[in-house]
């Protein structure tokens, strides 16, 4: 349980880390990338939510603003029907015909009647027929085809009995008729009654042409379905065998509620509204049904995906080259950067960079290239203050150290020019006055020495314990009188090719360091111990040790605070001495006292000398 | 009566011709090579004023300065500091000193005695 919930963490930190690891230009580009194309997927959404809905709705409120169209249509033909069926029926010329039982029945008669009604109906009507009576068909010219196989049309016998003109659809023989049925009457003696003498139709086939037309007047596709199969239609032969299922879709009997709706035919969505077509009794004749194909919004929706794929694809390309170019004006100038931060870090202070950016990174770039000037500007300084810090400590030691010496002499030689004065003084003042001046020539000698770096070597095979127990002997005083304790413990045998009094110079200079270091009394430990073809010396004190301060430059020349020959030379002149000597110099790092110590190269070939002897 | 001074100074030198001057002057000069001998001293006498060099190896003037200062037995005894890194007009005097007063290395012997003798007849 602990390990899965540990491994998880680790697993999405190691990712977390690998995205971490991923080059900015890269970051950049997936960043652009992912943006472009979520923006463009909400574009996408949006566009087909919104636009095509919209596009869809317009279609519908068209759809649903063609129905007075629609019937208007239909009431056109139908009232140029009526007009055409009363026009003959109420012609004198045709009741005589059908007045004349023998003549009514003479087909060349009708004939040449209807003829005289010149092309005028040939051209506007599919159909002339007529009944008697009772209903049966007498006549019928179907304009050139075959007659219909149908003898009996019950809805003129309605009309002959009701003596009403009266509109409807047919299907005549297999054909789908739009018909008007007028009765021929003859007014008999009396006013209230008439005969019927016939009656005549008049129909107009709803034939491809019809439905045509009517799809060129409401902006639709027009079909006409007649038992149970497509009769007509506006539409081309191949988009009429994709309807084929439409006639026995259930959504067509819907389509006659007020509202379209939507129905698929083949691949595409239709908008749709259907209105049955009646016979005289109200009975479903055929269907005619209206489609507006959505095409059009389905359209929209892809030539504006394709729009929205084309600048996706510009957005990616867009994206890769903008995160290139930013990258390698970011990168570039970064790198140079980097490297100039390298530099400066290594003490470089003339490395300039070279980077032509612009912006924010030139700014960068620029404060970069100031703050180095600025560094190299103070480090100057810093080293220019440190020289004169250097020359400000050794004139104040100077100004110290010969101001004693001086006093002494003018005091001395005041008091000298007085006449009272016992001739015992007076020596004491005249010895007194060389001792001062002999100091001064000393002192002044030493900072020469110092600043030339000369100390007239002579080396020899030495005697180390011997050395460091001359050094112990000169400042025995001092140290007795401090109350400091100095133990040695060098071995007789360790030998150095040294410059014995030089050597011994250093010795009293860090004895005396340590023995001041300690007024209220304290130890001093000299110890040597072989390394190799070394010598490791140790003085090792016991008192408050080098404050932190003054530890990196202890040995530089007027840093350490005392009076070690009275130049404040003392630490840099024993370091300065054991290099000469092919040694070293250290300060041990050490929690309690000082531990000073030297490494010096044993001669340990040749003659021993007896350190017996010699002491 | 003469004013009894205790000298204390690590340069011989220096000592030994202050010594003298300031018994030309009339004054009582007893000599000490650093701190520690002044304080051995300090055990069988008793100064009026003592005249100690402020930079000195091992007890320093300003650590004597202080034992003195903390020793009451020593408490009317004048404290006069003197130090090669005081100029004569007073600059360089360091701070939190506990003497009397600190005067230049320079300062000339006769206004070295005048001011003991101020202080000495306080």
């Amino acid at each position: 349980m602990t390990t899965n919930a540990t491994n998880r963490p680790t697993g999405v930190r190691k990712a977390l880390a690998r995205i971490g690891r991923i080059r900015l230009r890269d970051r950049l580009f997936l960043a652009s990338a992912l943006i472009s194309t979520t923006i463009l997927l909400l574009a996408a959404w949006v566009i087909n939510n919104q636009v095509v809905r919209q596009a869809r709705q317009q279609v519908q409120s068209e759809v649903e603003g063609l129905l007075p169209v629609y019937n208007s249509v239909w009431e056109e033909n139908a009232r140029s029907l009526a007009t055409l069926g009363m026009t003959m029926a109420n012609s004198p010329n045709v009741k005589i015909i059908f007045g004349d039982a023998r003549a009514a029945r003479d087909r060349q008669t009708i004939r040449e009647m209807i003829a005289d009604f010149g092309g005028d109906l040939a051209a506007r009507v599919d159909l002339v027929l007529i009944t008697d009576g009772a209903g049966r068909i007498t006549f019928e010219d179907l304009r050139g085809r075959e007659e219909t196989a149908v003898s009996q049309l019950a809805a003129a016998r309605d009309v002959a009995e009701s003596q009403r003109q009266q509109q409807c659809f047919a299907i005549l023989g297999g054909r789908l008729f739009q018909l008007s049925l007028t009765p021929v009457l003859l007014q008999s003696g009396s006013d209230e009654y008439q005969n019927t003498l016939a009656v005549l139709g008049v129909g107009l086939e709803l034939n491809r042409a019809v439905a045509q037309e009517m799809s060129r007047r409401i902006h639709c596709d027009v079909v006409f379905l007649a038992a149970d199969r497509i009769y007509a239609s506006s539409l081309d032969p191949a988009a009429e065998a994709g309807l084929a299922q439409l006639v026995a879709s259930p959504e067509i009997s819907r389509a006659e509620a007020a509202r379209p709706v939507e129905v698929r035919t083949g691949d595409h969505l239709n908008l749709t509204f259907s209105r049955q077509l009646e016979g005289t009794g109200g009975q479903r004749v055929g269907q005619v049904v209206v489609l507006r194909s959505l095409a059009d919004a389905g359209r929209l929706f892809r030539t504006i995906s394709n729009v929205l794929l084309l600048l996706w694809t510009l957005s990616i390309a867009a994206a890769f080259a903008l995160s290139y170019l930013i990258a390698r004006r970011i990168t570039r100038p970064m790198e140079e950067l980097v490297k100039g931060t390298r530099e400066l870090g290594s003490g470089n202070y003339d490395f300039e960079i070279r980077a032509e950016a612009r912006g924010e990174l030139g700014e960068l770039a620029g404060a970069f290239d100031q703050m180095r000037r600025s560094l190299r500007q103070t480090q100057a300084e810093l080293l220019k203050r440190e020289r004169l810090a250097t020359i400000g400590r050794m004139a104040g030691s100077i100004i110290h150290d010969l101001r004693n010496p001086l006093a002494t002499i003018s005091t001395a030689a005041e008091m000298l020019a007085r006449d009272n004065l016992p001739s015992e003084r007076r020596r004491t003042l005249l010895e007194s006055q060389l001792r001062a001046s002999q100091r001064m020539h000393e002192m002044l000698r030493e900072l020469l020495d110092f600043t030339h770096g000369n100390y007239s070597l002579s080396p020899e095979r030495q005697a180390l314990r011997q050395i460091i127990e001359r050094a112990v002997q000169e400042v025995s005083t001092l140290a007795a009188r401090t109350g400091v304790l100095v133990e040695v413990n060098v071995a007789s045998d360790l030998m150095v090719k040294a410059d014995a009094g030089q050597l011994r110079r250093v010795f009293e200079n860090l004895l005396t360091n340590a023995i001041q270091a300690m007024p209220g009394g304290g130890t001093v430990r000299v110890q040597a111990a072989r390394q190799h073809s070394e010598v490791r010396i140790d003085v090792i004190d016991s008192g408050p040790g080098v404050a932190a301060e003054i530890r990196e430059r202890l040995f530089e020349p007027f840093v350490s605070h005392g009076k070690l020959g009275g130049t404040g030379l003392g630490l840099a002149i024993a370091q300065s001495i054991t290099e000469a000597h092919g040694g070293t110099l250290r300060l041990e790092a050490t929690t309690a006292g000082a531990d000073f110590y030297l490494t010096l190269p044993l001669d340990e070939g040749g003659p021993h000398a007896d350190p017996d002897t010699a002491g | 009566m003469p004013i009894r001074i205790l000298l204390v100074d690590d340069d011989e030198a220096f000592r030994s011709v202050t010594a003298i001057a300031l018994e030309s002057e009339g004054c009582l000069v007893q000599e000490a090579a650093d701190g520690y001998a002044a304080l051995e001293a300090l055990q069988r006498e008793h100064p009026d004023v003592i005249v100690c060099d402020l930079d000195m190896p091992g007890l320093d003037g300003r650590e004597l300065c202080h034992r003195v200062r903390s020793n009451h037995k020593l408490a009317d005894v004048r404290f006069i500091l003197l130090s090669a890194l005081v100029e004569p007009d007073g600059t360089g005097i360091p701070p939190n000193i506990e003497a009397d007063c600190c005067l230049s290395k320079q300062t000339h012997f006769t206004q070295l005695v005048t001011q003991i003798e101020s202080l000495a007849r306080r």
